[in-house]
């Protein structure tokens, strides 16, 4: 299998406290994991477990202050600015909060071509062409296209920002608690809508989440951290029938599951 | 079953609208002593609309009708200021958002102590005492520096304790929690829960549990009343309905929600037609 993203020994640390106390914490201490073509790591963990930093640093949205990522062959570290702006291509990120991340100011159709835009490329028709195609991929409609991002509802939204993480053909998506402010009933469509997507055009997906349920779902493999450091790695089987650290145990028993 | 006992609250027929439009129809049922009622739903189902009218805090633009009788008193229409005496101390509520619903500028003592002077008439020092004592109901006890703190220097879980202290601090016989967990890790939320389940047992309460999420509800309450667009789909025994739904919408709503275990290809979502046929079952168009 086509390995794509590689954590190598990665480890982030944040500044906290006041100005002449500064501490230095380990949000990430040292991580090592990979995710290959066409399957999906479920990262869990509970707020500050530092699987966001983790997300971010993979798709390079952070730089990690140890170790290496590499996505492709390709190590992060040793991209200039300039030969990294072309490889963001291949990795996209999509967040929990889509109305945020979206310009209230641009239709939906501007939204969807901006990706190509932002990399030049295509035509204006094929931009045009290829947003509407997207557009149906993510289950939206058409005559949605001149609408503004306050007109759509919650799901329709997050359709709207996968599309755009999808846009320009990426080999890795990581996707950062992308249904965890949605209604049960419209979580369950995007979690169908990430696995059709995934399985059609077979990228490699981390995939962020607090929720034991969602990650059972939506994994092949699962991820377990806990303040800063991976606890346990497995199969989803693996995971959630015989899981080996008494925390991972710890999340199965709260997960307030029906 | 508390059958035969008086309800701590019942509603019945409450209906809230916003001009022409309808927010909520008909919603009706009863809490007993030492039960907790959920009220399940999603976003637009109308449950948070119905916890704010029995709490009395629905914005002036709103306006209810119908019934919510608490301890004999009925609530709906009682001049503001008796409902002010009430809330906070007859009835407790707990908040999503205790870092919005606390005062950020002041100690946690000083806006725990404050309303212990004013329903209880203690003094400062009683309600100094009676406030540690709160805080050692809710597990901080060890934690004699939460008197002195801001609400921005405790973690989610301390604050949500620190709102359930306040909830029960003037004896109410009625908790009313909105979504109380919904920001909190699984782990610190099952705290929270057990909590709240555990000093109802103590304080012989009833718990009106408002909530978006059927595991928690199928974990914590006695009874449920599902809501979908304002009105009320079905209510009964939470073990009853969880395990055999009248209804097709409780149905589809249960089987979408991701189940540990249940390692599905695809998620069922709800049909158009099953939310259709509820609109119209429930009285609507």
């Amino acid at each position: 299998m086509d390995l794509v993203l590689d954590l190598d020994g990665v480890g982030k640390d944040f500044s906290a406290g006041p100005f002449f106390a500064r501490r230095r914490t380990a949000a990430v201490t040292e991580v090592s994991l990979r995710v290959h073509a066409g399957r999906t790591v479920g990262l869990v963990g509970e707020s500050g477990s530092g699987k966001s930093t983790l997300g971010r640093m993979a798709v390079g949205l952070l730089t990690p202050d140890r170790g290496r990522v590499t996505v492709h062959g390709q190590p992060l570290s040793s991209l200039t600015p300039k030969k990294m702006r072309p490889f963001r291509r291949t990795m996209q990120m999509v967040f929990q909060d889509s109305s945020n991340s979206l310009n209230p100011r641009m239709t939906l159709e501007d939204l969807l071509v901006e990706p190509f835009r932002a990399q030049d490329l295509h035509t204006r028709a094929e931009r045009r062409h290829r947003a509407a195609a997207l557009a149906d991929e993510v289950g939206l409609a058409r005559s949605g296209l001149a609408r503004l991002p306050h007109e759509f509802s919650g799901g329709q939204r997050q359709r709207i920002s996968i599309a755009r993480a999808l846009a320009l053909e990426p080999d890795l998506l990581v996707a950062d608690e992308p249904v965890s402010a949605l209604d049960v009933s419209v979580q369950a469509q995007i979690l169908n809508l990430f696995k059709d997507i995934q399985q059609a055009r077979g990228f490699a997906m981390l995939f962020v989440s607090h929720d034991m349920a969602v990650v059972e779902f939506i994994s092949d493999q699962v991820a377990v951290m806990r303040a800063g450091s991976l606890v346990e790695f497995g199969s989803r089987d693996e995971i959630f029938d015989s899981p080996r650290e008494p925390y991972t145990r710890t999340l199965l028993d709260a997960a307030p599951s029906l | 079953m508390h059958t035969t006992t008086e309800p701590v609250l019942r509603v019945s027929g409450l209906s809230a609208r916003i001009g022409d439009l309808s927010l909520v129809r008909d919603v009706g049922f009863e809490v007993h002593r030492g039960r907790t009622l959920a009220v399940v739903g999603e976003s637009g189902s109308g449950k948070s609309i119905t916890a704010a009218a029995v709490m009395g805090i629905l914005p002036p633009q709103i306006k209810a009708e119908g019934s919510v009788f608490f301890d004999g008193t009925e609530l709906l229409g009682e001049p503001a200021r008796r409902r002010r005496a009430r809330g906070g101390a007859e009835i407790g509520y707990v908040f999503q958002e205790p870092m919005s619903a606390l005062h950020p500028l002041l100690r946690i003592g000083t806006q725990m102590i404050r309303p212990l002077r004013h329903h209880l008439g203690l003094s400062r020092g009683e309600a100094r005492d009676r406030a540690l004592e709160l805080l050692e109901q809710v597990g901080l006890g060890g934690e004699r520096k939460v008197l002195d703190a801001y609400v921005h220097e405790l973690s989610g879980g301390m604050r949500q304790r620190v709102m359930i202290a306040m909830a029960i601090s003037c004896g109410p016989r009625l908790l009313l929690a909105d979504e109380p967990t919904t920001a909190l890790d699984p782990t610190v939320q099952q705290q929270i829960l057990r909590l709240l389940v555990r000093l109802r047992e103590e304080l012989d309460l009833a718990l009106v549990l408002i909530s978006h999420d059927l595991g928690l509800v199928a974990r914590y309450s006695d009874e449920v009343l599902v809501m979908y667009d304002g009105r009320v789909v079905e209510q009964g025994l939470t073990a009853q309905i969880i395990e055999q739904p009248a209804q097709p919408y409780t149905r589809a709503l249960i089987d979408a929600a991701p189940r540990l275990g249940r390692r599905v290809d695809r998620l069922p979502t709800i049909d158009r037609a099953v939310l259709d046929q509820t609109r119209a079952m429930a009285g609507g168009v």
